[in-house]
């Protein structure tokens, strides 16, 4: 069950729209390696993890995915707002503007719209696990890339913000996995995967 | 150790003395906000209650990976209380953070800005 504050977990204040650079920035919203796409994953995998430290993990980081989400989406509502036809045509983002206004739509920056297709939940927790410590790299790649592309500062104070919690989470990813492995059976490494235990007594 | 340690302040240009914030231009002229002082502490003790809830969002992920380690968890404690300090301050000012923190004869969790409304003709 979740809560919500109506607080951000970091501060979004952006001075000067921009709407060529909400339009790269909207693929951290619904792109595949997105902060929506990360909470989905997470927040699907924690059900048949083997352990309670496996669930509380991917559960807490699986919500604050979510409030990174709404950073995204504080971002691009900043970067977008009172927006003139003539600014949005030359910033190249009347194609989203036809089909959504200034409204916020999970999306990548080439159109393409959110899919769970982006994200696995294996049912195994090794597997889960590693998917999970990619996924962490790939949200980081894609922050250092928008780094790249950005000089405005109020928005790269927040992006550096958002690429260290993805550093952090691969740690953190780790930290589960390496626990996970320990108490699986040394000697037959995938003998068994202990999220599916199909000869258990169901009386 | 003091929770409150380490913990930077927002970038009011010249601090608290006074009823302005000077809030620097691109063409290099200043523009004075005039604001309440209470704005101003609206806007410190938010960022006083996200740091330290970042704190504990940190606190929370280190405990779920390492459940036994008796500091973090003593540290979490504290950081708890000084967490519930702060909110029932800033909600007794300022409004509802959850919707439980209405207090009062209105519904006040549909009044006031969301988060994401930052206006820089208006905020701080």
């Amino acid at each position: 069950m979740w809560i919500y504050e109506k607080k951000l977990q970091y501060p979004v204040k952006i001075k000067n729209p921009n709407p060529r650079l909400a339009g790269v920035i909207i693929s951290q919203l619904g792109g595949p390696d997105g902060e929506v796409g990360a909470a989905m994953r997470y927040l699907n995998q924690r059900y048949v993890m083997p352990s309670g430290e496996a669930i509380g993990m991917l559960t807490d980081i699986g919500s604050e995915e979510l409030g990174h989400a709404e950073m995204i989406a504080a971002i691009l509502y900043q970067l977008t707002k009172n927006l003139t036809p003539e600014e949005i045509k030359a910033a190249g983002f009347d194609k989203y503007f036809v089909d959504h206004t200034l409204g916020i739509y999970p999306a990548s920056a080439d159109g393409v719209p959110f899919t769970t297709a982006y994200l696995q939940s294996k049912g195994d927790p090794v597997t889960d696990l590693m998917e999970d410590l990619a996924a962490e790299q790939k949200a980081r790649v894609t922050y250092d890339n928008i780094l790249r592309l950005s000089d405005d500062p109020d928005v790269n104070d927040v992006i550096k913000f958002l690429r260290q919690r993805e550093v952090v989470h691969f740690q953190r990813f780790g930290d589960i996995l390496r626990r996970t492995q320990e108490k699986l059976d040394q000697k037959n490494y995938y003998a068994f995967n202990p999220s599916y235990t199909p000869c258990k007594d169901r009386r | 150790m003091n929770i409150f340690d380490n913990m930077g302040t927002p970038n009011t240009g010249n601090g608290r003395g006074g009823s302005g914030r000077v809030n620097p231009m691109e063409n290099g002229t200043q523009r004075r906000i005039t604001c309440s002082d209470s704005a101003l502490d609206k806007a410190e003790l938010m960022h006083k209650i996200q740091a330290l809830c970042f704190a504990k969002t940190e606190t929370e992920l280190y405990l779920d990976g390492h459940p036994d380690a008796a500091p973090a968890l003593e540290y979490y404690k504290e950081l708890l209380k000084g967490v519930a300090a702060l909110t029932e301050e800033y909600e007794a000012k300022y409004g509802p953070i959850t919707a439980g923190g209405v207090n009062g004869e209105r519904w006040t969790w549909v009044e006031g800005k969301w988060p994401w409304q930052y206006d820089r003709e208006e905020d701080l």
